[in-house]
């Protein structure tokens, strides 16, 4: 059961999507912002605008007052004419000032401003009492009139300007922020959506942790059965405190009831036994400076049954999150494996003895059956020299049978020594020059080789581990081989090479390692075998030709096949009818 | 060869080898004298006694009862007494560990007992053959090393 | 204990001479020494002392040839060490080499060898080349290659088989034997 931990991205997701939620809501607020306040500036420019219109309405309404107050007089001579005329001096300035704090700062208003007060002035200067002429009172008047026309125009301009001045303004305000309401709504869009992707996200995490939970039970409930069956239980020991926390199984093991009592170390110390109280204690001790608890064995006492166990432990410290010294371990009731490994112990010396024995019992054999068959056939020629003329035919014939079989006897006998001789020695392996070898068991066969004519090439051969006596035996054994089934027309030609291989690079060996080997090639041209019996042709005593057409006892390759096996080496034989044959022998560098 | 014979002593703990191996001289047509002895200690004692005329060639068979034929050797060997004396060893197979052993330990020849009485003859003509030419060719003993 | 190994090479003749011109020399008779197997008494000797000098000779190992026949046959044993020690000389057949030597004719050199050995001219050549083969080997100097091209075999192999032929053990078997010989004997020494 694996679980997928997927909650670090969560978490950062979880981040990002607020971090961002965050930072739209501070971009639609300083819009927000912008907007409201570009809505102050503009009902400020309203607010002036129509400031400014009242004013100047009034200004000229004032005037109109004061005009016809003037006329009324003029017309009248009735000084409560005048009262309007009066008071729109005042009102006049009143307005001027008022029309001056509304424009402020605004020089091209000022300008405005400034010939509208002359032009009032100059009205009102055409505004007397008395007229000397007629003419005077009539140009007065037109003066008057053209001024008032005068100051209408202006008047109308200023308002006219400070209409253009907010619409273009208005155009303006509606220019920037015509986008507004789209970008805000879909600022609120995507703000929604990330926060709901944001919801799914975390109930997905949630609904990830509830089942990890689960499984976590899961696993635990399973964990606690394989310790069940596997015999082990598993502990935590506060370095603290010193006071272990155990699994269910622990405490059985131990052979008590689950979490029946605060395990620590003293209450530990009376399961164990005495003799080997003081190896755990130690090891106990050495954990706070080493920081694990290498494998121990040790006994103890089962409490329910009273008989005695093998425990196996082992420990390594982790520190949790808060920084906390603990070390996690596991035990393991070897009981029966240890018990077995007992038996096995003492059966394999029995085997090895065994095998000692028998090994002993064949060289002791074959050597001890040379002497009296020595002696058959030291007297059988004696018996030929001296005694043979007086045996009768049928007494000769049989005599003759004595000795082949003699002879076959002496053969098989020589080869079964050879082949004891090959167990006994002492595997003590030395650096050997194979070329060495070779050359050796070449002068050693050199006078069947020039019987039989034959040639032997070798060359640069390598070095091996091994022992001398056993390497050239097993060379002497496959030329010799190789001489005795070559082709009776054809001179015997036999090459021997080598060279290094790796194991893993060769299937034939299913070593899958990246150990070296040297391989022996014999290849020689005599009259082969059928490939099908490659690998009888090593057994013991196993022949592929009758006795009769081919004289030996099937040990020799045998023995080779002993030696390389001593050389913790490997033999192959390939074999084609007529053409010849080819010996392989890997020997570990 | 001529005038002078070759003594020779025989160790074998068998008594037929013994019977062999002086059938062998006897039908041989060399000039020798062949004394036989039938353990080691036998041998030991008689090269050591004050009267023997010590051989030329000691035959040692290997496998003896009460004292083996390396042991012998060994004591030979490291006799000045003895230097002189060529050893055959004259044993049943051996391995070829054991057998060039005996030589690192001393000994001049090696010699496989034959299963055939002929070659016997032959194998101990060679030997007295090879050794009288050690003697007269004044050859370094030291090297005089035969395996038959 | 520190140790030192000597190996020697031994001029047996040179020795033959010193110990025969010393021994000689004691009986006080006028003597000539011809080489190390002829000496010229140039005064009488009576049968007594003929006998002492006969003995002390034979103590070193000196035996006085008493025929005609063994003269010959000494000259030619002696002849052939010459020519198998000689490197410097020419591949000839030996039994020319000898017949022009002994101004005698190899047929009778070779019947009078036989009849006094009991082996043949060839026979002995071959042992005496072994036994230099031998000594060669003890003197660590020369590998086996070497020593096989010094006494004209033609390849190591052929010096092997003929080695093994004779002595009936390989020349690298002989090597490992010697030197575990010395082995012993040094470990003696310590």
């Amino acid at each position: 059961m694996m679980f997928k931990y997927k909650l670090f991205d969560s978490i950062g997701f979880i981040r990002t999507v607020f971090l961002i939620a965050f930072f739209i809501l501070i971009f639609l607020a300083s819009i927000t912002y912008r907007h409201i306040k570009e809505l102050d500036k503009i009902s400020d420019s309203i607010m002036n605008t129509y400031e400014i219109s009242i004013e100047l309405g009034q200004l000229i309404s004032y005037i109109k007052d004061a005009e016809t107050g003037h006329r009324g007089y003029i017309i009248t001579n009735d000084s409560t004419y005048l009262e309007p005329f009066i008071n729109a001096r005042k009102n006049v300035n009143l307005t001027f000032q008022t029309l001056n704090n509304t424009i402020k700062s605004d020089s091209i208003k000022q300008d405005q401003l400034m010939r509208i007060y002359d032009l009032v002035d100059k009205r009102f200067s055409y505004f007397k009492n008395n007229f000397s002429s007629k003419k005077e009172f009539n140009d007065d008047f037109k003066n008057g009139k053209i001024i008032m026309d005068s100051l209408r125009r202006e008047v109308n301009n200023m308002l006219s300007n400070e209409n253009k001045l907010l619409s273009s303004k208005d155009k303006l305000y509606k220019y920037n922020n015509s986008n507004t309401p789209l970008i805000v709504f879909s600022t609120f869009l995507i703000s929604i959506l990330i926060l709901g992707l944001g919801y799914i996200r975390i109930i997905k995490n949630y609904n990830d942790l509830i089942n990890q939970n689960i499984r976590l039970k899961i696993f635990d409930e399973s964990s606690k059965q394989a310790e069940i069956l596997g015999k082990y239980g598993s502990w935590l020991l506060n370095i603290e405190d010193k006071t272990f926390s155990y699994s269910d199984n622990k405490f059985r093991l131990l052979g008590c009831q689950p979490q029946s009592f605060q395990a620590n170390l003293e209450n530990l110390l009376n399961f164990i036994h005495p003799d080997d109280q003081e190896i755990f204690v130690e090891a106990f001790q050495e954990i706070e400076e080493k920081e694990f608890l290498p494998l121990i064995h040790y006994r103890i006492i089962k409490k329910d049954t009273l008989e005695i166990r093998h425990f196996r432990t082992t420990g390594k410290i982790f520190i949790d999150r808060l920084g906390n010294k603990n070390i996690i371990g596991t035990t393991q009731d070897i009981t029966e494996d240890y018990n077995k490994t007992k038996l096995i112990e003492v059966r394999n010396k029995e085997l090895e003895q065994n095998n000692k024995e028998l090994m002993e019992f064949n060289h002791v054999a074959s050597h001890d059956l040379q002497e009296p068959l020595r002696k058959i056939q030291t007297f059988i020629s004696r018996i030929e020299d001296k005694e043979k003329e007086h045996l009768s035919e049928t007494g000769k014939s049989y005599f003759e049978k004595i000795q082949e079989a003699s002879n076959r006897m002496r053969i098989l006998i020589d080869d079964l020594l050879q082949y004891s001789r090959t167990n006994r020695s002492e595997k003590i392996f030395e650096n050997i020059d194979l070329n060495q070898v070779a050359s050796n068991a070449i002068s050693e066969l050199s006078e069947n080789i020039a019987e039989k004519k034959a040639v032997i090439n070798f060359e640069k051969l390598h070095h091996v581990q091994g022992i001398q006596f056993q390497l050239e035996q097993l060379f002497i054994n496959i030329i010799s081989n190789s001489l005795k089934y070559s082709k009776t027309d054809e001179a015997a030609v036999i090459s021997i090479t080598s060279k290094k291989v790796k194991a893993f690079k060769t299937p034939k060996l299913k070593d899958d390692s990246k150990k070296e080997y040297v391989k022996i090639t014999f290849k020689d041209n005599g009259l082969g075998f059928e490939q099908e019996y490659a690998e009888k042709i090593f057994l013991l005593f196993n022949r592929l030709h009758g006795k009769k057409d081919y004289p030996g006892t099937g040990v020799g390759l045998a023995i080779c096949k002993k030696i390389v096996e001593n050389h913790k080496g490997y033999i192959f034989a390939k074999g084609k009818p007529d053409t010849g044959a080819v010996f392989e022998i890997y020997l570990p560098v | 060869m001529q005038k002078d014979f070759i003594l020779i002593t025989l160790a074998d703990d068998d008594e037929d080898d013994r019977m062999f191996f002086t059938d062998a001289f006897d039908e041989l047509k060399i000039n020798t004298v062949v004394n036989t002895v039938n353990d080691g200690v036998a041998l030991m004692d008689f090269l050591n006694a004050a009267e023997t005329v010590l051989p030329n060639i000691i035959f040692l068979d290997l496998n003896m009862p009460l004292k083996s034929g390396i042991e012998c050797l060994k004591e030979i060997k490291a006799d000045a007494k003895f230097k002189d004396i060529v050893i055959a060893i004259y044993s049943t197979s051996s391995s070829e560990e054991d057998i060039e052993n005996t030589f690192v330990l001393g000994a001049n020849i090696y010699i496989k007992k034959p299963n055939n009485f002929g070659k016997l003859k032959e194998v101990l003509s060679e030997v007295v053959t090879i050794n009288w030419q050690y003697i007269t060719s004044g050859l370094d003993k030291d090297n005089f090393l035969l395996r038959m | 204990m520190t140790t030192l190994k000597l190996f020697l090479k031994t001029d047996s003749l040179f020795l033959a001479k010193k110990i025969l011109e010393e021994k000689l020399d004691s009986f006080n008779i006028k003597y000539n020494l011809i080489n190390t197997n002829e000496i010229l008494f140039l005064e009488n000797i009576d049968a007594d002392t003929y006998q002492k000098i006969s003995a002390i000779l034979n103590e070193y190992g000196f035996e006085i040839i008493e025929n005609q026949k063994n003269i010959i046959v000494q000259k030619i044993k002696e002849t052939i060490i010459e020519m198998i020690l000689n490197d410097e000389a020419p591949a000839i057949k030996s039994s020319v080499y000898l017949s022009e030597k002994l101004d005698l004719s190899y047929g009778y050199l070779s019947n009078l060898f036989s009849e006094v050995t009991y082996t043949s001219i060839e026979n002995f050549i071959i042992i005496q080349k072994i036994e230099y083969v031998k000594k060669l080997i003890s003197q660590h100097d020369l590998t086996l290659t070497e020593i096989a091209y010094k006494l004209n075999y033609s390849s190591v192999a052929h010096l092997s088989s003929q080695f093994k032929n004779i002595t009936g053990i390989t020349p690298s078997a002989f090597q490992r034997i010697q030197k575990k010989r010395n082995e012993i004997a040094n470990q003696k020494i310590n």
